[in-house]
């Protein structure tokens, strides 16, 4: 499934666009519950991951690499890793404001339900791209 | 987007001009199926349709035309 940019999401982008308000860096999450993402969704929407080894990280803006400008422009970060150290699943990643908690984008997993054991890894490669 | 199918109600996950992928939810708004569909047995969606846990408030359901 596609990346989705929830309404919260949208008019945050429009004010950084527009130098309105500060950006912020972006949190990767992973989310438990069996939630295809909507638009109308906020970060309550989603229940976060929470085993053992588990933890969110924290997107540093400057470790963003350059974007790629074209037909579509897109911009990457290295891939991430998430590790555990107990059972478990997941449905995909979204990704929040660091400092007001607000969402930003959610994707579903295409392969369906990630079902993971103690010393499983899932790996998260963030783009986006804008055309 | 919300929209609603002739076996229930759902959110377009994928679409192009004439097929979309759905996926169905309860009414948790959890998702319990998926299927491809022709566009045009899909329609947009009222707010009561929503899922009450994932329902937008009124006003702002109203800008995405989620009457």
């Amino acid at each position: 499934m596609s990346l989705l940019i929830p309404n919260n999401g949208e008019g945050d982008a429009l004010q950084y666009f527009v130098n309105k308000a500060a950006p912020e860096n972006l949190v990767l999450r992973l989310f438990s519950n069996n939630i295809t993402p909507a638009e109308t969704d906020t970060a309550a929407t989603y229940t976060e991951l929470a085993v053992s080894g588990y933890a969110a990280i924290t997107l540093t803006g400057a470790n963003w690499n350059a974007p790629s400008e074209g037909a579509p422009s897109s911009i990457t970060y290295a891939q991430q890793t998430f590790t555990f150290t107990a059972a478990g699943s997941t449905y995909g990643y979204f990704m929040t404001r660091a400092t007001s908690g607000r969402i930003a984008l959610a994707e579903r997993d295409g392969a369906g339900v990630f079902t993971f054991s103690s010393g499983d890894s899932y790996k998260v490669t963030p783009q986006i791209t804008a055309d | 987007m919300w929209v609603t199918h002739a076996d229930g109600v759902a959110i377009v996950a994928n679409t192009d001009a004439v097929a979309a992928e759905i996926h169905f939810v309860d009414s948790a708004g959890l998702t319990i199926g998926q299927k491809i569909v022709p566009v045009g047995d899909l329609k947009q969606a009222r707010l009561a349709d929503i899922p009450a846990p994932r329902r937008p408030a009124k006003a702002h359901g109203e800008k995405f035309g989620y009457r």
